[in-house]
Formats: structure tokens, C-alpha cells, sequence
């Protein structure tokens, strides 16, 4: 092959940080359309109308209508974005308390990992469907309560993760070179740690955020959490139950698929996230 | 001068005595030779002198004071690979700063190129990441060096450039400078002084060195 042809044919592919740009971007969208247009859609699908009860898909209703006459389409719009943010924000404040305590496990000495560790280890004992009822309870139901209650019982398992991360890097070269030219714990924490942490933040947060819903859909379903009036994807889900056995299929299965469409879209996010927090990828 | 005194260090609570009453003392602008067979303790004496390993026993000091704790260390470490020694995540540009950004004429002289500073450590070669390394430890605190074997994996051109230039801010900063290597050759063509390590403790090369030999 020439010289010329090769560069050519390297100028028409795509690199590796591009695509993983360019994914990570698509989810983005994705996710972000979802959102502006539940924001649109106001009352639609929240109505009632009799008239077309339990509609199987057609072009008027593309995901049909459910026992009550509403529109799935749009019920599932705005259950995604219901669910959106409830999971983002509860795996976010998740992460945001895995990220400190493990930081301050790390570079705060030995009383502090202590205490860390104990705290991880006594919120991983207690059942958390039990601690989960109980916050979302005490802090009188509804969506503050299920994100508060999410996120507190679910920073356990990635602060050990982070924990353990930092552990080691705290015994990394340059770490040592970098104390040795007078900076501080703070500043390494910040500067060298951090910036290693981000990957493991982000497979966190993609992780936490299926299950953070599907706690809020438990909650829901248990009377503890979202009012039963906010379509949430969990809500819908539950409610298709009783109609699958006669055949309404499209109750279940057009939100279950965008839950699913929307979970890929978080993985393509954290993927192209990882990918361009990479230095190594740099060339690629 | 740099001196460590009685230092006992072993790994672990029942491995190995690596070091065993070890005292070594480098002054001012002078460059000590430390050489000797492969694990007998040379790297780990350099290490505890610049406080990157605490020994079982025995102190270093600095005109007799300890180095106080905080703050950029007097002696600073340079190790054989320098991709362990730096951030990968961090661009050349910021990892030269950390201490002090080096003036323009310590990067001339260590043929630091600016478009380095946008790279990543990767993207650069051993002996550039050397030279970066040095040039990082060059900040206004330093004043001894540990150099751990920082030229044995490089080509001859690029080990002459570091060792002339080390010589040079021995000389004129009357910086002190341990110079930890195999190579008996590239000792005697650079050390002021040698020692040996030998069970456990160096001990004064019985070789004069060719300097010296070469000046009297």
C-alpha cells in the first residue's frame, strides 16, 4: 500500500476517542431527549379516556393504551424521566459519599479508615429493602425520600472499592515523589487520587443506576415511596402484571425495553467517559 | 552533608537484613559512587536517604539536624525507570511544575523540548522521561540528590548529556549527588569518591578513581 493510500484510508476511519465521543454523546441525547420531552408532553397520557381502554399499538398509539385509556407512549416518557431522575440522583449522591469517605479513609490516618470501615461494614449488615423503607418512611414518602433513602444505603460497596484503590495507589512512586516536594495529603487526594478514581466513579454510577431505580419501583409497589400518580417505569411495570396473563403484551414490554434502551445509553456514556479519562487512549 | 548513620533496615518483620549498620556521608557538591551486586541493599539505602523508606533503626541527617518533616525535601530520590515516578495521568507540562517549574535554562540544558509539556508520559521515550525527572527534582530546595541507576538503561549519547550536566550543578549549586549504578566504568569516570556495598553496609572502594587519579 502507498503512503498516500494508507493516510487516506486513516483519515476516513474514525479514531477510538471520536467514536467513544460520539457514543457516549448519542446517550447523552438520548437521555436528554427523554427528559425535554416528558417536560413537553404536560398532561397528555395522564387523562383518562374510556373510550380507547387496553388499544393494542397502532399509529394513533405506537406503544397502544393502557385499562384506562391513556396513551403508553407518552405514560412511558414520562415514567422514564421520573425514573431518570430518580436513579441519577440517587446513584450520583451515592457516589458523591463513596468518593469523600473513601478519600478520608485514605489520607486522614488510620482513626478515620476505622471509622470508615466500620461504617461500611455496619450498613452492609443491616438488611437495606428494611433500612430503605424505614428512611423513605421517617422522611414522610415521595421523591426527596426515595433519593435520600436510595443514596444512603448504597454508597457501601463502592467506597470499599474506591477504598481499596486508593490503598494502593497510596504507595505509588510518584505519590511518595509528590509528598517528598512538600505537597500535601489534600492536594494528592485531589490531584493524584481523584482523577484515577474517575473511571471506577463512573462504572459506579452506571451499576447503581438500574438498581436505584428498581429500589424505587420496590418502594412504589410497597406504598413507601413515588405517589402512585407519577407514572414511573416501576409503576408501569407492576401495573402490566395483571393484564400480561390476557395477552396485553405491549403493557410490559415497550417500557421494559426503553428502561433497557436507557440503561445501554448510561453504558455508552460511562464506556466513551472511560475511554476519554484514559490517557492511554490518547492515540487511539 | 548528607549523612545516614547505624541504618538497619530489613523487609518484613522476619526477612532479610538488607542493611545492617549502614552509614554512608556525601558533602556538598561532591558525587559518591555506591556500587555492588544486584539486591544487597543499594537502592533501599537510597531510598532512606531520601526518606522514602523509613529504616528499622538509625537516622539521616543534614548538618547533623534531622530534616524536618513537610515541605520539599533536601534530598530528593531519581529513579532507574521514571514511568513509575510520574503520574500517567498527568501531562509533562504539569508534572514538571509540581515542585517548581523549572527555569529555561535547566529545560535547554536537558534538551526539554516545549511541545513535551502537552504529552502525556507515555508518549514520551525512557531517557526523555529521565530528563523530565531530573529536571523535576531541580527545584530551589534541593540540595542532594539520589541518583538510583538513572542512566543504565539509556544509549551513551543520552547518558553522557545527563551525567555532564549533573557534574555541572554539582559544581555550581553545590549540589551533593549519590550516584547508585553497576557500572564500575561510568562510576570512575564520574565520582569524586566510591564505596562498595558489601554484607550489609558500604564500605571505601579500594580503587581511586580515574578523576582523581587523572587530576593528581
Amino acid at each position: 500500500m502507498t503512503l498516500a493510500a494508507h493516510h487516506g484510508e486513516t483519515a476516513r476511519r474514525l479514531n477510538g476517542r471520536a467514536t467513544a465521543a460520539i457514543l457516549a454523546a448519542s446517550g447523552l441525547a438520548i437521555v436528554l431527549g427523554v427528559l425535554v420531552a416528558a417536560g413537553l408532553l404536560g398532561q397528555t397520557g395522564i387523562r383518562a379516556d374510556f373510550a380507547a381502554r387496553l388499544l393494542p399499538p397502532s399509529l394513533a398509539h405506537p406503544f397502544g393504551t393502557d385499562p384506562m385509556g391513556r396513551d403508553m407512549l407518552a405514560r412511558t416518557i414520562k415514567g422514564l424521566a421520573v425514573s431518570l431522575k430518580v436513579g441519577l440522583l440517587a446513584a450520583s449522591f451515592s457516589v458523591v459519599i463513596a468518593t469523600a469517605l473513601a478519600l478520608a479513609a485514605a489520607t486522614l490516618g488510620r482513626g478515620a479508615d476505622a471509622v470508615v470501615s466500620f461504617l461500611v461494614d455496619a450498613t452492609m449488615g443491616l438488611p437495606h429493602l428494611v433500612l430503605l423503607i424505614l428512611i423513605s418512611f421517617a422522611l414522610g414518602g415521595g421523591t426527596t425520600a426515595v433519593i435520600i433513602a436510595v443514596a444512603v444505603t448504597h454508597w457501601p460497596r463502592l467506597t470499599r472499592i474506591l477504598r481499596a484503590e486508593i490503598l494502593q495507589l497510596r504507595h505509588a512512586e510518584y505519590v511518595t515523589v509528590s509528598r517528598r516536594f512538600g505537597r500535601s495529603w489534600w492536594f494528592v487526594a485531589r490531584h493524584h487520587f481523584l482523577p484515577h478514581l474517575v473511571p471506577q466513579m463512573l462504572v459506579g454510577l452506571v451499576l447503581m443506576f438500574p438498581h436505584a431505580i428498581l429500589h424505587e419501583a420496590g418502594l412504589t409497589f410497597l406504598g413507601f415511596g413515588l405517589e402512585p400518580s407519577l407514572p414511573a417505569i416501576g409503576i408501569l411495570l407492576s401495573e402490566s402484571m395483571r393484564y400480561l396473563t390476557a395477552g396485553r403484551w405491549w403493557l410490559g414490554l415497550f417500557p421494559g425495553l426503553s428502561l433497557l434502551l436507557v440503561v445501554l445509553c448510561f453504558d455508552a456514556i460511562g464506556n466513551g467517559l472511560r475511554t476519554l479519562t484514559d490517557p492511554r487512549a490518547s492515540q487511539e | 552533608m548528607l549523612e545516614a548513620r547505624a541504618i538497619s533496615f530489613r523487609f518484613g518483620a522476619s526477612g532479610r537484613t538488607v542493611l545492617d549498620d549502614a552509614s554512608i556521608a556525601i558533602a556538598p557538591g561532591e558525587i559518591v559512587g555506591l556500587s555492588g551486586p544486584s539486591g544487597i541493599g543499594k537502592s533501599t539505602l537510597g531510598r532512606i536517604l531520601a526518606q522514602h523508606v523509613r529504616p528499622d533503626s538509625g537516622r539521616v541527617v543534614i548538618d547533623g539536624r534531622p530534616v524536618a518533616a513537610g515541605g520539599f525535601h533536601p534530598v530528593q530520590f531519581l529513579a532507574q525507570s521514571p514511568i513509575l515516578a510520574v503520574n500517567p495521568r498527568w501531562r509533562v507540562g504539569r508534572i514538571l511544575a509540581e515542585a517548581s517549574p523549572p527555569d529555561e535554562e535547566t529545560r535547554a540544558a536537558l534538551g526539554i523540548r516545549p511541545d513535551w509539556d502537552q504529552r502525556y508520559p507515555h508518549e514520551l521515550s525512557g531517557g526523555e522521561l529521565q530528563r523530565v525527572a531530573i529536571a523535576r527534582a531541580l527545584a530551589p530546595g534541593l540540595r542532594y540528590l539520589v541518583a538510583d541507576e538513572i542512566s543504565a538503561m539509556l544509549d551513551a549519547v543520552t547518558q553522557v548529556r545527563i551525567w555532564t550536566f549533573l557534574r555541572r550543578l554539582a559544581a555550581e549549586r553545590s549540589i551533593g549527588i549519590l550516584a547508585v549504578s553497576h557500572d564500575a566504568a561510568l562510576l570512575a569516570r564520574i565520582c569524586d569518591r566510591r564505596e562498595a556495598m558489601g554484607s550489609g553496609r558500604p564500605v571505601p572502594c579500594a580503587a581511586e578513581p580515574l578523576r582523581a587519579r587523572a587530576a593528581s
